[in-house]
């Protein structure tokens, strides 16, 4: 049970953009300094006490309790830095968050969202999990978990309620449209480990290969040289990547990524607030460096994957095709800490071989296709027009 | 005597962001500081002295305790080492992190407020203000706006119309800057001057005014005989003069020998506890006004007394859902005290108090530190006050028309 990254930081950064590349390298890793002086450079600490103490001696209602002011006072802090990637993660949405950024979790597999009455709403259910198994539909509404009501509860604690280890049971309570207002079905679901589906691939009419990922998650680049390799054992003319709607992801696995389709050369330059600079170089030898490449993108393509198509596009290895993409062009390192909480900094922009900055701007395709809002479902314009592409240049 | 806010400071703000109209010389909320903090603030790992006179003298738990420092400090720590972009002054994090965990609290009206605002709310709470008499707003696009000049005073002097859009202020543009920032600009003290370029609609370059500042009132009260031999009086907000202002409204409308007297509170959104009790006591014989509940428990009960000029005239009162907290508070005390009925709609529901504390800073601290229930021991807040006689105000309502106001007057005629 997950609900994208993409979804998540939504949630977290109050309605404010996509989310992207959660950085470079590993995501944990205990702060090891630890402070008990206050920094009084930083922080007016006196203010603050000044109000504390107020609110402690005055306040008519009830105060908080720590860990919630704290994280408050941090979110807050943080809002001035006018830096919406820079963000704050209480302990329950942190957890998810690494959990899913693993590419696998323990639940029942399903993908969430909450909906407006508070409830979880079933988006996808992945294929031969143990939630398809019982049974759900996406669209499903789930009510409760274990006879605990999730109204009110908010996304995390709501999705930490339905997952939890494989071989244990979770009872759900299912409101399903068009069942009438009877009673609640009850499905009792075994959970088991999910890998999360970020790869579809399949070999399209006229010898043409697509290749779709949806996140750059911890398993992205291992998962997509399998699928590449299947589909370059078929002999196709050309290959479709589609990068549309992926958010983005690790940095590390979006070189990966990268790297399977290009040979030697620059990749990125990432340059930090101090202007050191690190460049991220391909190698030869991958099974991708060859065929015909057209990469599908959108508005909703940002960080991670806005940093593979810039290189393909930079680099004459590939034509972009789609619309202009997101434009997140910077890197965000996770620290965890002790109470379970993540900060995420943003130490980084990168760039282009060719020296673009994509931050604000995003990446302009060859080939501009929009996709009409009143395309019938199934209908791909912008496939579409890639598979032409393919037919008639190659 | 201590002076508390029951003034709105939600829709205070709001009208903040949604541009509605607010003054060059009017304010929403509350401010002076009767409690000056001790100069002896102390610093976060030490227990505090007490903030104000009258505050409990059992040592109070040392606020370190409210808040993790450790991880704060972890936080602020990776920033200065890591991120990427400009970390801004002390000021401005310290101000956000106060922000951010006053949100937690789940009450609006306990909040935080920078010096320049503080300053501007300050002076405007006094009923007086030095400046150039203006209502302004705020636009969407970051432009001021001014909504109106008040009559007789220097910007309507020397030609500022309603529309017209202050640029920039003795040079300094202001698109960019925040309201209270503009508002700090334009006034200045009496008799210095301030220039002005105005863009003006169909004038293709800025308009330059110089205008010399003076010392403005704040009209808060309206009042006037209507053509029905019925008086009427409106409250626009419980500044400092309030009860002064509608006690003298009183005695010239009271000479008129009305035959009733209309009260009109709508739009108001509150101001200062001891102005809205002055207010009530106007109409109301001995009893009790408002009942006040801190949060230790202590009880204060506010009282009116015999002999005040409006105790027996016919009353209607017009509220709305911008009618709020001191607004509220003379309503339902009325109410209770069966004095008159409500006419109009249902109120905001406000019954919270806030005391203002001055920082050291400028800044200012407004908390909730109590509720307030009507003399029949009703709470105010949330529900509101439901009027005696609902009268709804259509949102199409031709702009010389006002329905609940000519239902006041109905009322009043039919009852003699």
């Amino acid at each position: 049970m997950r609900k994208i990254v993409l979804g998540l930081l939504i949630v977290i950064i109050a309605g404010l953009l996509l989310t992207g590349a959660f950085s470079g390298g590993v995501l944990i890793g205990h702060f090891a300094t630890r402070q008990s002086a206050p920094r009084s450079d930083l922080l007016d600490y006196e203010l603050l006490n000044q109000v504390l103490t107020l609110l402690n001696n005055k306040y008519y209602g009830e105060i908080p309790d720590e860990s919630t002011l704290t994280y408050g006072a941090i979110s807050g802090l943080l809002l001035t830095l006018d830096d919406p990637y820079t963000a704050f993660l209480e302990p329950k949405v942190a957890r998810i968050m690494r959990e899913d950024a693993t590419g696998q979790f323990e639940g029942i597999g399903v993908t969430v969202e909450q909906h407006e009455n508070g409830y979880l709403e079933i988006i996808r259910v992945f294929p031969n999990q143990p939630a398809a198994q019982a049974g759900l539909l996406s669209g499903d509404l789930i009510i409760s978990a274990d006879g605990t009501d999730l109204t009110g509860l908010g996304l995390y604690d709501a999705i930490n309620l339905v997952r939890g280890p494989r071989d244990t049971q979770v009872r759900l309570e299912i409101l399903r449209q068009g069942e009438g207002l009877v009673d609640p079905l009850v499905f009792t679901i075994t959970r088991a480990r999910i890998e999360m589906p970020i790869v579809e691939y399949e070999l399209l009419e006229g010898d043409i290969a697509y290749l779709r990922l949806t996140e750059f998650d911890a398993t992205a680049t291992t998962r997509m040289k399998a699928a590449l390799e299947s589909l370059l054992n078929e002999m196709p003319a050309g290959l479709i990547l589609d990068l549309r709607d992926n958010p983005g992801g690790y940095l590390h696995e979006a070189f990966g990524v990268a790297d399977l389709f290009l040979d030697k050369g620059i990749v990125l330059i990432q340059r930090d607030s101090a202007g050191r600079e690190q460049i991220w170089r391909s190698t030869d030898g991958e099974a991708g460096e060859y065929i015909p490449l057209v990469v599908l993108v959108n508005n909703a393509s940002a960080s991670a994957s806005e940093l593979v198509a810039g290189a393909l596009q930079d680099r004459g290895r590939a034509v972009l095709i789609g619309e202009q993409t997101f434009g997140k062009g910077s890197v965000q390192q996770p620290h965890d800490f002790r109470d379970g909480s993540q900060l995420r900094v943003t130490t980084a922009r990168w760039f282009t071989p060719n020296e673009q900055s994509i931050h604000g701007d995003g990446i302009t395709p060859n080939i501009e296709v929009p996709h009409p809002a009143d395309a019938l479902p199934g209908e791909d314009p912008q496939l579409q027009r890639a598979i032409e592409y393919l037919k008639e240049n190659f | 005597m201590r002076k508390v806010i029951v003034g709105l400071l939600i829709v205070f703000v709001l009208f903040m962001l949604a541009g509605a109209m607010f003054g060059a010389g009017f304010a929403v909320a509350r401010v002076t500081q009767p409690n000056p903090l001790p100069s002896t603030i102390t610093t976060p790992p030490v227990a505090t002295t007490p903030l104000a006179p009258g505050a409990p003298t059992t040592s109070p738990p040392a606020s370190d305790e409210l808040l993790d420092y450790a991880l704060l400090n972890e936080i602020l720590t990776l920033l200065d080492a890591q991120f990427y972009g400009e970390i801004p002054d002390s000021e401005t994090l310290t101000y956000g992190a106060i922000r951010g965990l006053l949100l937690t609290l789940d009450d609006p009206n306990t909040a935080f407020i920078e010096p320049n605002t503080a300053r501007i709310l300050a002076e405007d709470a006094t009923g007086q203000f030095e400046g150039i008499g203006a209502w302004v707003q705020m636009r969407p696009d970051g432009y001021l706006e001014v909504s109106r000049p008040m009559p007789g005073q220097p910007a309507e002097a020397v030609g500022v119309l309603a529309g017209d859009i202050i640029l920039t202020v003795d040079g300094e543009e202001l698109l960019g800057k925040g309201l209270y920032e503009m508002l700090t600009l334009i006034r200045g003290p009496r008799d210095t001057q301030v220039t002005l370029e105005i863009g003006r609609q169909g004038e293709v370059d800025p308009l330059t005014f110089v205008i010399t500042r003076a010392r403005i009132e704040i009209p808060v009260v309206e009042y006037e005989m209507l053509d029905e031999g019925i008086a009427y009086i409106r409250l626009t907000e419980f500044d400092a003069t309030a009860s002064n202002r509608v006690q003298n409204a009183l005695t010239e409308l009271l000479a008129q020998n009305p035959s009733g007297l209309i009260f009109d509170l709508r739009d108001n959104p509150g101001g200062y506890l001891n102005e809205a009790i002055a207010v009530a006591d106007l109409f109301l014989e001995e009893g009790l006004v408002l009942i006040e509940r801190d949060s230790s428990g202590g009880v204060r009960r506010f009282s009116s007394y015999n002999g005040d000029m409006a105790e027996q005239i016919s009353l209607v009162v017009l509220v709305n859902g911008g009618s709020a907290s001191a607004s509220e508070i003379v309503a339902g005390a009325i109410q209770d005290r069966e004095r008159a009925p409500l006419m109009g709609e249902l109120t905001f529901g406000k019954g919270s108090v806030q005391m203002p504390y001055n920082l050291t800073n400028g800044s200012q601290f407004r908390v909730t530190i109590a509720r307030w229930y009507t003399p029949n021991d009703n709470t105010i807040h949330g529900a509101g006050l439901t009027p005696d006689i609902e009268v709804e105000f259509p949102s199409d309502t031709p702009a010389e028309e006002d329905p609940q106001l000519q239902q006041a007057i109905d009322y009043l005629l039919s009852e003699d």
